[in-house]
């Protein structure tokens, strides 16, 4: 994996990279994607039916209205939660 | 009081005997708990506060086998009121407003939460735990079978591998706390309705009869030479007790690393996205668009490690990947479960050592202690605890 690979990686990921940090991430990417290709060129095919049979889905709990959480609890980790809580100003 | 050397069993007699107090208890973890440099955060007044409730019940004679006993978890399972920060700086201020499934298992059984305990960013590598005892050395891991517990409440990290389990000084310890967390929650759907039994049940007995596979594919490739070792004397030692062990092959066992690897970084990826400094996660001071804001908070609030799996799990769910690693591990994860049910027709157990990453794919219960590890069918932890006991009471004469 190249330096440009992980730039457009990070792009993707939403992750700022310094150049350093991208050479870094490059050479170490680059050795585990070298181990990772093992299961490349297995003869197999990915059956999803398979998967989580064992979830409940069909078997969900009655939609029966509960007593919601206080809304000061909720918004305890919000920044200024002074009544109202404060977004980041973004100008595009 | 070496607390770190009392067993559960230990703690739960004495204080049933009254020679201690839950309170007198408490008050030993919190020191020790203060000096090991494991916890990220100890909660000295409510566990004074839920010590002192636990003694009364015990007063009253109505003891749980947890009431009074001190535990820990581990910093990615959520606490109310209790900052849980993930050992990440995005999450540094985090205070949950609701506690996990499991946190409000352990004090509807009065058990007494002392504090979290420090784990890589997001526990990275699977770790995320209920412990009832602090010491680095000797300690015994049970990881139950996927949809035993409940993850509700527990940071993801990777979806289909986050699997709460416990951590104690033995096998027996670890079940008994398995046997407070277990069981199914409608808040998580892939947990399951079986009934939960007690799990130390098959604990003390022998294991004359018991079947063990050993894996050809570990004997044969692992490159720690005193592992093996280690593996192939327990598995004389077990045939000496009267259980059967036999070399058994496991050929999808080879890729189970890689798809490992593959899954776990594509559904971090996936659950990291949330951290955008704006619904969730530290928020940067840096100006600018709005893309830019949320590269900036993700470049600030993540460590180095996990920016590096989420692009790992990016390249290989990306288009040009997706079938060639994404879709392949997938398609690996499901032959290796086959390999496992064709197995456990056989066999009862797998003898084998290391942090047993084919056993994680697989969704298959597995305790770690005094250097090897037992894996166990889908929903048969008992007799992985019944073979670890075991194993166990054999060292120790």
């Amino acid at each position: 994996m190249d330096v440009n690979t992980v730039k457009e990686l990070a792009a993707l990921s939403f992750l700022n990279f310094t150049q350093e940090e991208s050479e870094k991430a490059a050479a170490d990417l680059s050795a585990e994607v070298e181990e990772l290709k093992i299961v490349k060129d297995l003869v197999l095919e990915y059956a999803p039916l398979k998967d989580n049979r064992g979830a409940y889905l069909k078997d969900l709990r009655e939609d029966i209205p509960a007593p919601s959480m206080p809304v000061e609890r909720l918004l305890q980790n919000a920044v200024n939660s002074e009544n109202s809580f404060v977004v980041p100003k973004v100008v595009e | 009081m070496d607390i770190g050397k009392l067993t559960l069993r230990a703690m739960r007699g004495m204080l049933d005997r009254k020679e201690i107090s839950a309170p007198e208890l408490t008050s030993e973890y919190i020191k020790e708990a203060k000096a090991s440099g494991h916890f990220v955060t100890v909660c000295a007044d409510e566990a004074k506060a839920a010590a002192d409730r636990a003694q009364k019940i015990i007063n009253a004679g109505r003891a749980t086998p947890l009431c009074g006993i001190p535990v820990a978890l581990t910093d990615n399972i959520c606490t109310e009121g209790i900052r849980t920060a993930c050992g990440s700086k995005t999450l540094e201020n985090f205070t949950p407003p609701y506690s996990a499934h499991v946190a409000d298992r352990l004090n509807s059984e009065n058990a007494v939460i002392t504090g979290k305990t420090a784990i890589e960013e997001f526990g990275m590598h699977g770790s995320a735990h209920v412990s009832v005892f602090t010491a680095d050395c000797g300690a015994v891991t049970l990881r139950p079978t996927y949809g035993r517990v409940s993850r509700f409440g527990l940071a993801a990290f990777a979806s289909s591998f986050d699997q709460i389990g416990t951590v104690a000084g033995n096998a027996h310890d670890c079940g008994l706390l398995l046997n407070s967390i277990a069981g199914f929650d409608p808040q998580d759907v892939t947990t399951n309705k079986k009934s939960t039994p007690d799990f130390t049940a098959k604990a003390g007995q022998t294991a004359k009869g018991l079947k063990i596979a050993l894996p050809k594919e570990f004997l044969e490739d692992c490159p720690d030479k005193g592992l093996i070792n280690a593996v192939k004397e327990a598995a004389e030692w077990f045939t000496a007790q009267g259980a059967e062990v036999e070399e058994y092959s496991l050929p999808t066992v080879k890729y189970a690393y890689a798809a490992h690897r593959i899954i776990s970084s594509a559904e971090a990826s996936s659950n990291m996205a949330r951290y955008d400094g704006i619904k969730f996660g530290h928020r940067s001071k840096e100006d600018g668009s709005f893309a830019e804001l949320v590269r900036a908070s993700r470049a600030e609030g993540f460590g180095f490690e996990l920016k590096k799996r989420i692009l790992l799990g990016n390249f290989a769910l990306s288009n040009n990947n997706i079938q060639d690693y994404f879709f392949k591990a997938m398609a690996v994860r499901q032959k290796l479960r086959e390999e496992y049910t064709a197995l456990f027709e056989r066999f009862n157990l797998i003898l084998c050592g290391g942090c047993n990453i084919p056993s994680i794919l697989a969704g298959l219960p597995v305790i770690s202690t005094s250097g090897i590890s037992v894996t166990g069918n889908y929903w048969d932890e008992e007799t992985i605890i019944q073979a670890a006991d075991f194993f166990e009471r054999g060292q120790e004469s």
